[in-house]
């Protein structure tokens, strides 16, 4: 049975909040929601810096996904690039491919992943798409698909000597790959598509040799 | 581990043999085998087609391959420009489907006949690897020169080197072809699993 106090207690806090909530103007309820206004300005703040974050964060992300963007290259850096090595202990990959090349495109997730399972393994991704379509084709490629291995694009329109100069083997058609063991100096040359974990394969034979 | 190595090795050395058997059959100076192939009205062409040709040129291309396209204009220029001279121009198309060929002849109004290699047994026995591919023949179908149109697949106004009109020329004036053979960028044929 309830007690004296316990109705007082019911009878005070219900007066209290009748009080307190009554759209009456009086001075708790303007000074109510003058804090609710101050409360709710205060959550906008907040939440426009919150929105500021955001943006800025996906700025910084925007920037590094795109921040790989082709270089333009003529055939006198291409030999100089192809003559070259990062490091004596490197394997050097070079894949020809462009766009429009549907095998080509096919086969550059072997060269991504063996880009990321190799320190030992630099990948260079020389794209022969029209130079004019440098932002509208390879670089939109590279932002879409992420791409980590190093991409330039070959700015040349007469390829007859420098299809020869890469390998006398290439026939000229993509994809075409020249891989350059640094440590012996020695490069073999692939035309066609690399079929399912057939670099890899071909990586790892060049890695296990002596 | 031992298993491993071994199918590893067999694996490489899978690749590296079908690596090296590409098809590069026919060379300058080689006579090249006729064939009959249908064009998209269904009527069988083959080299005896040409009763009055001094030679032929042979091109191995495709509709969609960006070089075949910026070539096509050019392959129909050479044809109006050598057919009266002897020199017809024989399209071979290397792997798209007759329907697309009927289309993109009649869309082009080509002049020259546009074959379909439904087996790719011609395009095989050329050993063509990319397209568009050139074969300049004789009269009795010894190969004069293998390769490119000219020396710009983006501008023919750029180009400075056109390969194949100067391969005719010297066959038509009884002169050595000085250059015989060049490469260009191309589609890779896609080779059809029969």
């Amino acid at each position: 049975m309830p007690n004296f106090k316990h109705q007082l207690f019911l009878f005070m806090s219900t007066k209290f909040f009748t009080f307190y909530f009554s759209p009456n103007n009086n001075k708790f309820h303007i000074r109510f929601i003058k804090k609710s206004r101050m409360i709710s300005w205060q959550l906008k703040q907040s939440a426009y810096k919150s929105r500021y974050i955001c943006v800025l964060i996906s700025l910084f992300f925007y920037v590094t996904a795109t921040a790989q963007k082709a270089e333009l290259i003529k055939s006198a850096e291409l030999f100089h690039m192809l003559g070259q090595c990062s490091a004596k202990n490197k394997i050097e990959v070079y894949n020809f491919w462009a766009t429009w090349c549907a095998p080509c495109i096919r086969e550059i997730p072997q060269f991504e992943a063996v880009n990321k399972l190799y320190e030992e393994v630099n990948i260079t991704l020389i794209s022969l798409d029209d130079a004019d379509e440098l932002n509208n084709q390879v670089n939109m490629f590279i932002t879409k698909r992420k791409l980590d291995s190093k991409v330039v694009l070959l700015d040349e329109t007469d390829f007859n000597e420098i299809i020869n100069r890469v390998d006398t083997n290439w026939s000229g058609a993509i994809p075409a790959t020249l891989i350059v063991d640094c440590r012996n100096g020695k490069r073999t040359f692939y035309e066609g598509e690399f079929k399912e974990n057939e670099l890899k394969y071909t990586i790892e034979k060049l890695l296990n040799s002596p | 581990m031992i298993l491993r190595t071994i199918l590893l090795t067999v694996f490489g050395v899978a690749f590296i043999i079908s690596g090296m058997t590409r098809p590069q059959d026919l060379n300058v100076g080689d006579k090249a085998s006729d064939f009959s192939l249908a064009n998209f009205e269904g009527e069988m062409i083959s080299f005896d087609s040409y009763d009055d040709a001094k030679g032929y040129i042979v091109i191995f291309t495709c509709n969609n391959c960006p070089y075949a396209k910026g070539y096509q204009q050019r392959i129909a220029e050479l044809h109006d420009k050598y057919v009266s001279k002897g020199f017809p121009v024989i399209a071979i198309n290397t792997s798209d489907s007759k329907d697309e060929i009927t289309q993109r002849a009649k869309e082009m109004n080509y002049p020259f006949v546009y074959l379909y290699d439904e087996t790719q047994k011609v395009t095989r026995a050329y050993g063509a690897t990319n397209t568009p591919q050139v074969y300049v023949l004789k009269k009795d179908r010894t190969v004069a020169y293998i390769g490119a149109i000219d020396n710009n697949y983006k501008d023919a106004n750029a180009a400075d080197k056109h390969y194949v009109q100067d391969a005719i020329d010297a066959l038509l004036a009884n002169k050595e072809v000085k250059i015989f053979s060049t490469k260009a960028i191309g589609c890779s044929i896609k080779w059809k699993n029969i």
